[in-house]
């Protein structure tokens, strides 16, 4: 079971309704076992909670195949399912149930013995910081809360493939933070796949390794995420304090052509043989201090534009 | 593109949660400032503020906002907190839909308790999916405007524009049901703003949207900041609220921690020392040469040995000090701001829990 | 002095078979609903009557002890067919109670938030889970229909002897069949106002008037058009007359106990298909 990919798709259709969303998408994504996740992203009405809907098995696809974690979606997911862990963009919960009988009930639904449900109920309560509440019903639950709750019954059975769909939704910055944190846990500690679908795209750049985007129903990028960020391609980005106006002038001095954004920042591009030294003797005798300076890779959010076409190339491809 | 002197910081150090903070400079950005004169028209008069005086609200025994204090300028204002602080409070004190238990509110002079002429400059898109399920996009928003008094041409043309401005005329003639997530979060802003209100109070309003829609939302916002009007928003995405704000709004609560350009408020926090992050080959090198400087309290090593985690007091000798380094044959590969953001304010003032 | 380290682990264990995750939803309904005052109650009401019938055929078979009444009278108080379908009929009455009670939280708690995504991202296809929900209800109404009648019939049998077995068990099965049907009925038609309607007390009432309307309507039927077939849409009559036929009592007038069983069968179709709508794990709105 070595390389067998987290998602296969070949050809895939889906149709809700008369209507067709994923016009014959094919693709593989991440490897299963080895703790990675992938992020999926596009437009709304790109397709992307059809496609996690199919690859949950409950939309048929009208042509084509889709498969996840090896197992055909349409037809093989009975026992597939134990192994996947669900957690919805809406609210999902049972409101007259306390935390630890709502994770429990779904662990031993998803075929863990009651004595192990229960110590896995309780030690996944704890992990997703909902110590204190687990014994009270989840309708007093506020929405943070809620949201840990689902991803508590979506990992409780211990899957190997997650599927969290849009998970920070609505949560306030330090729960935000927390789940991230806890995305990463998963994928590092527990060697965990984990496929995120979310507008984030901040989010996405913080915990995936591989990224897809949609549009119109078809896969339009692929990226690797982790590549990226090891990539040579970048450009400066630098903001001074002072008079800067004679920059745009002696950037050529040391080799280097740059673009002000205005309030002393500057966009740099250094060619290959000028080093960051240069920058800074320049700075120096222009008589300016130094407030920031680093070396930008193109985000995910300029991927991204390009990928949707409303750039034409991303930052760190405009050659020197 | 000429770049401008940066405007310097006002270096008087003033006690945090200043009640009477005047704001009439409002943010640093020059072109703001250029546009507001313009709006104010002659003489200069500048649209007067939304303005809480010692403002308090309970619900029975549970709190809204306690002695809440504001005077927001025109332009982009966030509201940052965590869930349950008061924001929605705040947000329906100001719409008049409940009514303070003490204090006043003053918005852009009119007073909440006057909606007939307060609703017809403000517009407020809810958090909460309001739109009736049955109705179309486009009947929900002309029926918004006839119920304002509009003729209905008048209203239909304005429904339609409002709905072209938010990129919803392809479905505005399909049922609310039918709508996706992201187009309901759409519709919600289109009804607050056809009417054209000066005043637009959104709660998190970017909440569902795709990152497309997300920036032209956001490039929406910014032509109506530029034009006098006030767009108050509650945001929990502070990178964003980093981004696209002018004046930030810190409360928990009930109460305000903080409110002003994230700069100055950065600026007041005097007990936390300033946070830069340095990249650099030699890292135990530049960290002793720096332990030499009287304003550095902290400097951590990060764990590849190739960066510092540097806490100063002061910025500007920092950025001296830096670069004289660099420039005795250190070489440093990267210097960043480490706490200028909502983020890190947030994490100052407000905290993990 | 040792430091443990313990987080939260995943689960490396063996999975349990199909039959134990079936009956993992009815578990955890059984657990709530007896814990409810008002079902225990009801439950334990439900046992006096069979309690009297249980001395009811302890006297008739010990005819010592009816010496002092007429010989008229002792043949009437026979243990027959006639003597189980009023067991019967009491019986179902309360039947129709605890329904009423119990099925509103059935479904309803899983459509209001939103839950039952959660259940079919698991192994559990809808039919389990419709057919779990089914068991929960049939499961409780067994308990004081057909589990009652077979031990009062077991009583019968071990004090009348060998004989009588032979000449009534069709009694026995009849009742046992019956009840099925009856009990069939009352949980679809609980699950299905479970499934429509939100609040419990209106869902309870909701089952409950579903009966009553339903006879209201036949016996309006009957009378404005002068006919008999009226009754066919009232279930209770109808299972009635079924019960009747497989009793070997005389049928009341009106439509045969075999167009009654068809009628019934059409209403368990017609149940079904309604609940099936309800039980998506995703909406479909175009």
């Amino acid at each position: 079971m070595n390389n067998v990919p987290v998602v296969e798709l070949e050809n895939l259709k889906v149709k809700l309704g008369r209507r067709e969303i994923l016009h014959g998408i094919t693709c593989r994504l991440g490897v299963s076992g080895t703790g990675k996740a992938v992020g999926l992203l596009g437009p709304n009405g790109a397709g992307k909670s059809t496609l996690i809907l199919t690859l949950l098995g409950f939309l048929r696809p009208s042509a084509g195949r889709a498969r996840i974690l090896g197992f055909d979606c349409a037809h093989s997911m009975g026992d597939a399912r134990s192994r996947i862990g669900y957690m919805p963009e809406n609210d999902a919960f049972i409101g007259d149930m306390t935390a630890v009988a709502f994770v429990r009930q779904m662990a031993e639904l998803s075929g863990l013995p009651p004595e192990a449900a229960l110590e896995k109920a309780h030690q996944v309560l704890f992990h997703v910081g909902l110590g204190e509440a687990r014994y009270r019903e989840l309708r007093t639950y506020s929405l943070g809360m809620k949201q840990m709750a689902k991803l508590a019954q979506a990992i409780v059975h211990g899957p190997e493939l997650v599927v969290l769909d849009e998970p920070t939704n609505g949560l306030d910055p330090a729960a935000r933070r927390r789940m991230l944190k806890l995305i990463a846990e998963m994928k590092n500690e527990q060697g965990i796949n984990v496929l995120v679908c979310s507008h984030l795209l901040r989010d996405i750049e913080q915990v995936c390794d591989e990224a897809v985007i949609m549009k119109d129903g078809n896969i339009v990028h692929h990226c690797d995420l982790e590549e990226e960020r090891r990539s040579n391609r970048s450009f400066v980005e630098l903001e001074v304090t002072g008079d800067d106006r004679h920059m745009r002038a002696a950037l050529p001095e040391i080799g280097a052509e740059g673009v002000s954004e205005g309030f002393g920042r500057w966009r740099i591009v250094l060619p290959p043989g000028v080093e960051v030294d240069a920058l800074w003797g320049l700075v120096d005798r222009q008589k300016l201090l130094v407030r920031k300076l680093t070396h930008r890779r193109d985000t995910l959010e300029e991927i991204f534009l390009k990928a949707m076409g409303h750039i034409a190339h991303t930052p760190g491809e405009v050659s020197p | 593109m000429a770049s401008e002197p940066r405007d310097r910081p006002s270096s008087a150090p003033e006690a945090l949660r200043t009640v009477h903070r005047s704001f009439s400079e409002g943010g640093s950005e020059p072109a703001e400032r250029r546009a507001r004169e313009r709006v104010g028209g002659s003489g200069g008069a500048k649209p007067p503020g939304v303005i809480f005086e010692e403002v308090s609200k309970f619900y029975g025994e549970v709190l809204g906002v306690n002695r809440v204090t504001l005077n927001i300028p025109p332009g982009i204002t966030s509201l940052v907190g965590p869930n349950g602080s008061g924001k929605t409070t705040l947000m329906n004190l100001m719409t008049g839909l409940i009514h303070p238990d003490h204090g006043r509110i003053l918005m852009r002079g009119i007073s909440p308790r006057d909606p007939e002429t307060l609703m017809r400059i403000t517009g407020y898109a809810t958090q909460y999916d309001t739109a009736p399920r049955w109705a179309t996009g486009f009947t929900f928003i002309t029926t918004g405007l006839l119920l304002f008094g509009y003729p209905r041409a008048e209203a239909e043309a304005k429904a339609w524009k409002a709905l072209e401005r938010l990129s919803l005329t392809e479905a505005a003639n399909r049922k609310v049901a039918g709508y996706s997530k992201g187009m309901r979060q759409r519709v919600r802003l289109a009804q607050a703003i056809a009417h054209d209100p000066d005043v637009l109070v959104l709660d998190e309003p970017l909440n569902g949207l795709d990152p497309l829609v997300r920036a032209e939302t956001i490039a929406l916002f910014r032509t109506w900041a530029s034009e006098g009007k006030h767009v108050i928003l509650s945001s929990h995405v502070l990178q964003e609220v980093d981004l696209i704000s002018d004046q930030v709004v810190l409360i928990a609560n009930g109460m305000i921690i903080a409110e002003g350009t994230i700069r100055t408020v950065r600026e007041e926090i005097q007990e936390h020392p300033s946070q830069y992050l340095v990249r650099c080959r030699d890292a135990s090198g530049v960290a002793s040469r720096l332990f030499s400087e009287d304003h550095i309290t902290e400097i951590r090593l990060s764990e590849d040995r190739l960066g510092l985690l540097v806490m100063t007091r002061d910025r500007e000798q920092f950025a001296q000090a830096l670069g004289r380094i660099a420039l005795n044959g250190h070489r440093i590969d990267a210097v960043v701001p480490a706490d200028e953001n909502v983020d890190a304010l947030y994490e100052y003032l407000i905290g993990g829990e | 002095m040792a430091v443990y380290k313990r987080g939260y682990r995943r689960y490396a264990g063996p999975l349990t078979g199909r039959w134990t995750r079936f009956l993992v939803l009815p578990r955890y309904a059984w657990r709530r609903l007896y814990q409810q005052r008002l079902v225990l109650l009801l439950t334990m009401l439900a046992f006096l009557w069979p309690l009297l019938c249980a001395g009811f055929i302890y006297l008739t078979n010990h005819a010592e002890l009816l010496q002092g009444l007429d010989r008229e009278f002792r043949e009437f108080i026979q243990v027959d067919g006639r003597f189980f379908s009023i067991f019967m009929y009491v019986q179902a009455g309360f039947a129709v109670f605890i329904a009423a009670l119990a099925g509103p939280g059935l479904i309803a708690p899983d459509l209001a938030n939103n839950a039952l995504p959660l259940y079919f991202s698991r192994p559990l296809t809808r039919w389990n889970y419709a057919l779990a929900r089914l068991t929960v209800l049939v499961g409780m109404l067994s308990v004081v229909t057909w589990i009652p009648g077979l031990i009062l019939f077991g009583l019968q049998v071990g004090l009348a002897g060998g004989s009588w077995f032979r000449a009534n068990w069709t009694l026995g099965a009849g009742m046992v069949v019956g009840f099925f049907v009856w009990l069939l009925i009352l949980s679809l038609v609980a699950m299905a106002s479970s499934a429509y309607v939100k609040w419990r007390v209106v869902a309870g009432a909701v089952s409950l008037a579903f009966f009553f309307i339903l006879s209201g309507v036949a016996a309006m039927i009957d009378n404005v058009l002068r006919v008999t077939w009226g009754h066919i849409i009232d279930p209770a009559w109808a299972v009635n007359q079924v019960w009747r036929a497989l009793l070997g009592v005389t049928p009341t007038e009106g439509p045969s106990a075999g167009a009654s069983a068809w009628a019934l069968a059409a209403l368990v179709l017609l149940l079904v298909l309604v609940i099936e709508r309800k039980l998506r794990p995703v909406e479909i709105v175009t």
